[in-house]
Protein backbone atom coordinates (compact mmCIF):
# COMPACT_ATOMS: atom_id res chain seq x y z
CA UNK A 1 0.00 0.00 0.00
CA UNK A 2 1.49 3.48 -0.59
CA UNK A 3 1.04 5.70 2.06
CA UNK A 4 2.55 8.78 3.04
CA UNK A 5 2.29 10.31 -0.34
CA UNK A 6 4.01 13.81 -1.07
CA UNK A 7 3.55 15.74 -3.89
CA UNK A 8 5.80 19.24 -3.96
CA UNK A 9 6.35 21.49 -6.96
CA UNK A 10 5.87 18.72 -8.96
CA UNK A 11 8.34 16.33 -6.96
CA UNK A 12 5.93 13.07 -6.12
CA UNK A 13 7.30 10.56 -3.08
CA UNK A 14 5.25 7.83 -1.66
CA UNK A 15 6.37 5.65 1.05
CA UNK A 16 5.44 1.89 0.89
CA UNK A 17 7.68 0.44 3.47
CA UNK A 18 11.01 1.90 3.28
CA UNK A 19 12.84 3.51 1.67
CA UNK A 20 10.65 6.63 0.23
CA UNK A 21 10.04 6.37 -3.61
CA UNK A 22 10.51 9.65 -5.67
CA UNK A 23 8.85 9.64 -9.14
CA UNK A 24 11.95 11.03 -11.00
CA UNK A 25 9.87 13.28 -13.26
CA UNK A 26 7.78 16.57 -13.03
CA UNK A 27 4.25 15.17 -12.12
CA UNK A 28 1.84 17.87 -13.05
CA UNK A 29 -0.97 16.01 -12.17
CA UNK A 30 -1.22 12.32 -11.01
CA UNK A 31 -3.98 9.49 -10.28
CA UNK A 32 -3.54 6.97 -7.57
CA UNK A 33 -5.36 3.98 -8.09
CA UNK A 34 -7.38 2.09 -5.60
CA UNK A 35 -7.75 -1.20 -6.89
CA UNK A 36 -3.70 -1.56 -7.16
CA UNK A 37 -0.70 -0.09 -5.73
CA UNK A 38 0.01 1.81 -8.88
CA UNK A 39 0.22 5.80 -10.17
CA UNK A 40 -0.72 7.05 -13.79
CA UNK A 41 1.31 10.39 -13.80
CA UNK A 42 0.98 13.30 -16.22
CA UNK A 43 4.81 14.25 -16.97
CA UNK A 44 6.90 16.96 -18.14
CA UNK A 45 10.09 16.92 -18.42
CA UNK A 46 12.16 19.46 -19.05
CA UNK A 47 11.79 22.92 -16.54
CA UNK A 48 10.86 22.58 -12.86
CA UNK A 49 7.96 25.27 -13.90
CA UNK A 50 4.71 23.68 -14.03
CA UNK A 51 2.91 25.14 -16.56
CA UNK A 52 2.29 22.93 -19.76
CA UNK A 53 1.98 26.00 -22.49
CA UNK A 54 5.13 25.11 -24.06
CA UNK A 55 4.74 21.85 -25.70
CA UNK A 56 8.17 21.87 -26.45
CA UNK A 57 8.86 21.03 -22.88
CA UNK A 58 6.36 18.10 -23.37
CA UNK A 59 7.69 14.29 -24.11
CA UNK A 60 5.71 13.06 -26.65
CA UNK A 61 5.18 10.14 -24.32
CA UNK A 62 4.10 11.92 -21.42
CA UNK A 63 1.12 9.48 -19.62
CA UNK A 64 3.32 7.01 -17.74
CA UNK A 65 2.37 4.53 -14.69
CA UNK A 66 4.36 3.31 -11.79
CA UNK A 67 3.59 0.42 -9.50
CA UNK A 68 4.87 1.20 -5.91
CA UNK A 69 8.60 0.42 -6.23
CA UNK A 70 8.34 3.61 -8.70
CA UNK A 71 9.09 1.14 -11.33
CA UNK A 72 7.50 2.20 -14.74
CA UNK A 73 4.51 -0.45 -15.46
CA UNK A 74 3.47 1.26 -19.02
CA UNK A 75 4.14 4.08 -21.25
CA UNK A 76 1.42 5.19 -23.33
CA UNK A 77 2.30 5.57 -27.11
CA UNK A 78 2.49 9.14 -28.09
CA UNK A 79 -0.24 10.95 -30.22
CA UNK A 80 1.95 11.00 -33.49
CA UNK A 81 2.22 6.74 -32.92
CA UNK A 82 -1.31 6.46 -32.82
CA UNK A 83 -2.79 8.94 -35.36
CA UNK A 84 -0.38 9.49 -37.95
CA UNK A 85 2.03 12.75 -39.10
CA UNK A 86 -0.67 15.26 -38.57
CA UNK A 87 -0.97 13.96 -34.78
CA UNK A 88 2.96 14.14 -34.49
CA UNK A 89 3.20 17.80 -32.83
CA UNK A 90 0.61 17.01 -30.43
CA UNK A 91 0.98 16.71 -26.89
CA UNK A 92 -1.33 15.22 -23.88
CA UNK A 93 -1.43 18.42 -21.28
CA UNK A 94 -4.75 17.46 -19.23
CA UNK A 95 -5.57 14.73 -17.31
CA UNK A 96 -8.98 14.74 -16.10
CA UNK A 97 -11.65 12.16 -14.32
CA UNK A 98 -15.07 11.78 -14.54
CA UNK A 99 -16.61 8.89 -12.44
CA UNK A 100 -13.71 6.17 -12.72
CA UNK A 101 -12.90 7.35 -16.53
CA UNK A 102 -9.70 8.61 -17.15
CA UNK A 103 -9.75 11.21 -19.46
CA UNK A 104 -6.57 12.70 -21.52
CA UNK A 105 -7.04 15.82 -23.45
CA UNK A 106 -4.50 17.23 -25.71
CA UNK A 107 -3.43 20.76 -26.55
CA UNK A 108 -6.25 20.85 -29.59
CA UNK A 109 -8.38 20.17 -27.02
CA UNK A 110 -9.59 16.87 -28.09
CA UNK A 111 -10.39 13.97 -25.54
CA UNK A 112 -9.00 10.82 -25.42
CA UNK A 113 -10.49 7.68 -22.91
CA UNK A 114 -7.34 6.23 -21.33
CA UNK A 115 -7.12 2.50 -20.43
CA UNK A 116 -5.84 2.30 -17.46
CA UNK A 117 -4.84 -1.10 -17.21
CA UNK A 118 -2.28 -0.87 -20.49
CA UNK A 119 -2.20 2.90 -21.44
CA UNK A 120 -3.85 2.82 -24.82
CA UNK A 121 -5.97 5.45 -25.35
CA UNK A 122 -8.90 5.71 -28.18
CA UNK A 123 -10.88 9.25 -28.82
CA UNK A 124 -13.96 10.53 -27.68
CA UNK A 125 -16.32 10.34 -30.58
CA UNK A 126 -19.03 13.70 -30.49
CA UNK B 1 -5.29 5.58 5.02
CA UNK B 2 -6.21 7.99 2.82
CA UNK B 3 -6.16 6.02 -1.49
CA UNK B 4 -7.15 7.28 -4.28
CA UNK B 5 -5.08 10.20 -4.65
CA UNK B 6 -6.14 12.38 -8.03
CA UNK B 7 -4.17 15.23 -7.88
CA UNK B 8 -4.05 18.38 -11.17
CA UNK B 9 -2.10 20.98 -10.66
CA UNK B 10 -3.23 23.30 -13.27
CA UNK B 11 -6.99 22.52 -13.08
CA UNK B 12 -6.95 22.96 -9.14
CA UNK B 13 -8.42 19.42 -8.85
CA UNK B 14 -7.29 17.76 -5.61
CA UNK B 15 -9.46 14.95 -4.52
CA UNK B 16 -8.94 11.31 -2.32
CA UNK B 17 -10.98 8.72 -0.71
CA UNK B 18 -11.10 9.03 2.99
CA UNK B 19 -11.46 6.29 4.99
CA UNK B 20 -15.13 5.21 4.96
CA UNK B 21 -14.40 4.72 1.12
CA UNK B 22 -16.25 8.62 0.35
CA UNK B 23 -14.47 10.35 -2.19
CA UNK B 24 -13.70 13.76 -0.54
CA UNK B 25 -13.08 17.16 -3.16
CA UNK B 26 -11.32 19.57 -1.09
CA UNK B 27 -11.27 23.24 -2.23
CA UNK B 28 -9.66 25.49 -0.50
CA UNK B 29 -11.15 28.16 1.35
CA UNK B 30 -12.04 31.58 -0.25
CA UNK B 31 -8.71 33.79 -1.12
CA UNK B 32 -6.43 30.78 -2.06
CA UNK B 33 -6.59 29.49 -5.81
CA UNK B 34 -5.66 25.97 -5.22
CA UNK B 35 -3.30 23.42 -3.34
CA UNK B 36 -0.09 23.70 -4.31
CA UNK B 37 1.67 20.88 -2.81
CA UNK B 38 0.57 18.59 -0.13
CA UNK B 39 1.71 15.82 2.19
CA UNK B 40 -0.75 13.00 3.65
CA UNK B 41 0.22 12.25 7.27
CA UNK B 42 -1.81 9.06 8.09
CA UNK B 43 -5.39 10.48 7.87
CA UNK B 44 -4.13 13.60 7.72
CA UNK B 45 -3.36 15.78 4.84
CA UNK B 46 -1.37 19.14 4.80
CA UNK B 47 -1.84 21.11 2.26
CA UNK B 48 -0.21 24.67 0.81
CA UNK B 49 -1.90 26.68 -0.76
CA UNK B 50 -1.37 29.14 -3.56
CA UNK B 51 -3.09 32.16 -2.52
CA UNK B 52 -4.67 34.82 -4.83
CA UNK B 53 -3.63 38.24 -5.50
CA UNK B 54 -5.78 39.50 -3.23
CA UNK B 55 -5.41 37.70 -0.47
CA UNK B 56 -4.81 39.51 2.51
CA UNK B 57 -1.04 39.91 3.91
CA UNK B 58 -1.66 37.53 6.95
CA UNK B 59 -3.11 35.08 5.24
CA UNK B 60 -0.90 34.86 2.58
CA UNK B 61 1.61 34.48 5.39
CA UNK B 62 -0.27 31.27 6.72
CA UNK B 63 -1.56 29.38 3.86
CA UNK B 64 -0.53 25.85 5.34
CA UNK B 65 -3.47 23.88 6.65
CA UNK B 66 -3.94 20.77 7.66
CA UNK B 67 -7.25 19.26 7.00
CA UNK B 68 -8.86 15.47 7.81
CA UNK B 69 -9.93 13.40 6.21
CA UNK B 70 -13.33 14.70 5.39
CA UNK B 71 -11.85 18.02 4.00
CA UNK B 72 -12.17 19.89 7.42
CA UNK B 73 -9.48 21.91 8.59
CA UNK B 74 -7.60 20.97 11.74
CA UNK B 75 -5.51 23.62 12.11
CA UNK B 76 -3.84 27.50 10.05
CA UNK B 77 -0.15 27.88 10.26
CA UNK B 78 0.78 30.19 12.47
CA UNK B 79 1.96 33.53 11.06
CA UNK B 80 5.48 33.63 11.01
CA UNK B 81 6.01 37.43 10.92
CA UNK B 82 4.51 37.49 14.59
CA UNK B 83 7.18 34.90 15.65
CA UNK B 84 8.06 36.29 18.83
CA UNK B 85 10.97 33.60 20.01
CA UNK B 86 14.30 34.42 21.33
CA UNK B 87 16.52 35.74 18.19
CA UNK B 88 19.68 35.06 20.40
CA UNK B 89 18.84 31.43 19.80
CA UNK B 90 17.75 31.58 16.49
CA UNK B 91 19.11 31.14 13.10
CA UNK B 92 16.46 31.22 10.11
CA UNK B 93 16.88 29.21 7.61
CA UNK B 94 20.14 28.20 4.91
CA UNK B 95 21.45 31.48 6.68
CA UNK B 96 23.34 29.53 8.95
CA UNK B 97 25.58 31.08 11.01
CA UNK B 98 24.36 34.83 10.02
CA UNK B 99 21.42 37.73 11.47
CA UNK B 100 20.50 37.94 7.96
CA UNK B 101 17.30 35.96 8.45
CA UNK B 102 15.85 38.27 11.43
CA UNK B 103 16.99 41.19 9.36
CA UNK B 104 15.06 40.35 6.90
CA UNK B 105 12.57 39.36 9.19
CA UNK B 106 9.84 42.78 8.76
CA UNK B 107 8.71 44.51 5.82
CA UNK B 108 10.04 42.82 2.86
CA UNK B 109 8.28 39.34 4.63
CA UNK B 110 4.86 40.60 4.61
CA UNK B 111 3.62 38.92 1.19
CA UNK B 112 5.95 36.10 1.49
CA UNK B 113 3.99 32.66 1.53
CA UNK B 114 4.97 29.18 2.05
CA UNK B 115 6.11 27.31 -1.62
CA UNK B 116 6.80 23.85 -0.05
CA UNK B 117 7.97 21.24 1.85
CA UNK B 118 11.37 20.12 3.10
CA UNK B 119 12.18 17.65 5.17
CA UNK B 120 15.48 17.81 7.66
CA UNK B 121 17.62 14.84 6.84
CA UNK B 122 18.92 14.30 10.56
CA UNK B 123 16.03 14.89 12.41
CA UNK B 124 13.26 13.74 10.04
CA UNK B 125 11.15 16.46 11.08
CA UNK B 126 8.86 18.76 8.08
CA UNK B 127 9.70 22.04 7.42
CA UNK B 128 8.07 24.28 5.31
CA UNK B 129 9.76 26.71 2.41
CA UNK B 130 9.26 30.79 1.98
CA UNK B 131 10.55 33.32 -0.43
CA UNK B 132 14.50 34.34 -0.45
CA UNK B 133 14.59 30.08 1.12
CA UNK B 134 13.60 30.14 4.46
CA UNK B 135 12.73 27.16 6.26
CA UNK B 136 10.95 26.45 8.96
CA UNK B 137 10.05 23.20 11.11
CA UNK B 138 6.75 23.32 11.67
CA UNK B 139 4.83 21.02 14.69
CA UNK B 140 2.49 18.82 12.50
CA UNK B 141 0.81 18.35 15.49
CA UNK B 142 -0.58 22.75 15.92
CA UNK B 143 0.87 23.87 13.11
CA UNK B 144 3.15 26.10 14.97
CA UNK B 145 6.09 27.31 13.24
CA UNK B 146 9.20 26.89 15.40
CA UNK B 147 12.83 28.00 14.49
CA UNK B 148 14.75 26.89 17.52
CA UNK B 149 17.78 25.08 15.49
CA UNK B 150 21.07 26.48 14.91
CA UNK B 151 21.86 25.26 11.23
CA UNK B 152 20.04 23.94 7.89
CA UNK B 153 20.31 21.76 7.66
CA UNK B 154 21.22 20.49 11.06
CA UNK B 155 24.57 18.86 10.87
CA UNK B 156 24.94 15.16 10.22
Amino acid sequence: MMNDITCDSGKVQFKVLQPTITIPKIVVAFKQLESEDTIICLIKDKHQIIQLDHLEDIPAQNIIKFNDKGEQVWKAQSLGDVYGITYQARRFVDMLWEGDDTILVDNEGQRYLLNEDDGSFVKEEL
Amino acid sequence: MITGINYNLTRSIFSFVNKQGKRINYVPSRGYDKVYAFKVIDDEIICVLLPSDKQSNELRRRNVVKIDDSGNQIWRVSDSAIWSGSPSKTRFGRFSGSELGIKNWGKGRERSSFGGFEIDGKTGRLALVSSGDFVSYVDIDTGQLEFWYLEWPTPE
